[in-house]
């Protein structure tokens, strides 16, 4: 791998929370300690680099997320609503992750499950980096998974 | 200015849509795929300016971007790729293509415009709209 950081993680990710959520000095994405697997979405990375990105969230964050995206009150969100939202997040999570690695590499359509425990089953893959953050006191965890060297 | 927005989140598309709007769109359309894209063209209005993702299902961006470029009547749309593909090699590939503007997610509000000032469609306080606006 090439300089995949937590600091380059945590980076975009906040990068993204910022452009996509608006989560600015009013909500903004902090350092976290806990781990929710509620709702868990993943892009696979695959190419001179193979991997697999996650982001993983209570069921409240992505409702956050999935208002925020549409503009619209929780109430008038749907199930469809969220898992497009969270799957368009791990998507700019996943290609920002891509472009940190080296060489050319193809990003997969992604994949969201709701239905808790959405473990995150990755085969034979190991964990390479994990960022644990705290969004309107929800926990919001990018994960990053990799072939064993 | 009218506008067609391809991307396979809906999410995206209305983050898109609503960026559109605040930057003068008066005609907003929305593909959730490359395949869809052409069919809304081959419905009749063109939009001045199609914003276009990379990844999606059935017919991806790049191939909607040479789909565009071997129509004739469809060459006059402006095309502003907006995508998380951020490779190098991948731009170059998208503009070879006949992509005229390329835009990396996350981006700014404020970069959105800019690309379509770039391309010619500035807000109607700068002044009004210009590339393609008045063909269709």
């Amino acid at each position: 791998m090439a300089v995949l950081t937590t600091e380059l993680v945590s980076q975009v990710t906040q990068e993204i929370w910022s452009a996509l959520l608006a989560a600015d000095s009013d909500s903004p994405l902090l350092p976290g300690d806990t781990h929710s697997n509620e709702v868990v979405a993943r892009i696979h990375i695959s190419g001179e680099w193979n991997g697999t990105v996650c982001l993983h969230c209570s069921n409240l964050a992505a409702r956050h997320a999935t208002s925020a995206m549409f503009g619209l009150p929780d109430d008038e969100l749907t199930a469809a609503d969220v898992q497009d939202a969270v799957g368009e997040l791990v998507n700019v999570v996943g290609g920002n992750i891509k472009g940190l690695v080296e060489g050319h590499s193809e990003l997969s359509l992604p994949e969201v499950t709701t239905e808790a425990p959405a473990a995150c089953v990755l085969g034979h893959l190991e964990l390479a980096q994990e960022v644990r953050f705290s969004w309107l006191a929800e926990p919001v965890v990018v994960s990053v998974w990799t072939e064993p060297s | 200015m009218k506008a067609l927005v391809v991307d396979d989140s809906r999410a995206m598309r209305t983050i898109l849509s609503r960026l559109l709007k605040k930057a003068g769109a008066d005609e907003i359309a929305e593909a959730a795929d490359g395949c869809e894209a052409i069919a809304s063209l081959d419905k009749g209005t063109l939009p001045d300016v199609a914003l276009v993702d990379w990844n999606m299902p059935n017919m991806n961006g790049l191939e909607l971007v040479g789909a565009l470029r071997r129509r004739p009547e469809w060459r006059k749309i402006a095309i502003l790729m907006v995508t998380t593909e951020n490779e190098q090699s991948q731009i170059v590939r998208a503009l070879a293509a006949g992509a005229h503007e390329y835009l990396i997610k996350p981006f700014e509000e404020a970069s959105l415009f800019d690309k379509l000032a770039i391309l010619g469609f500035s807000q109607p306080d700068d002044g009004g709209y210009g590339y393609g606006s008045t063909d269709n």
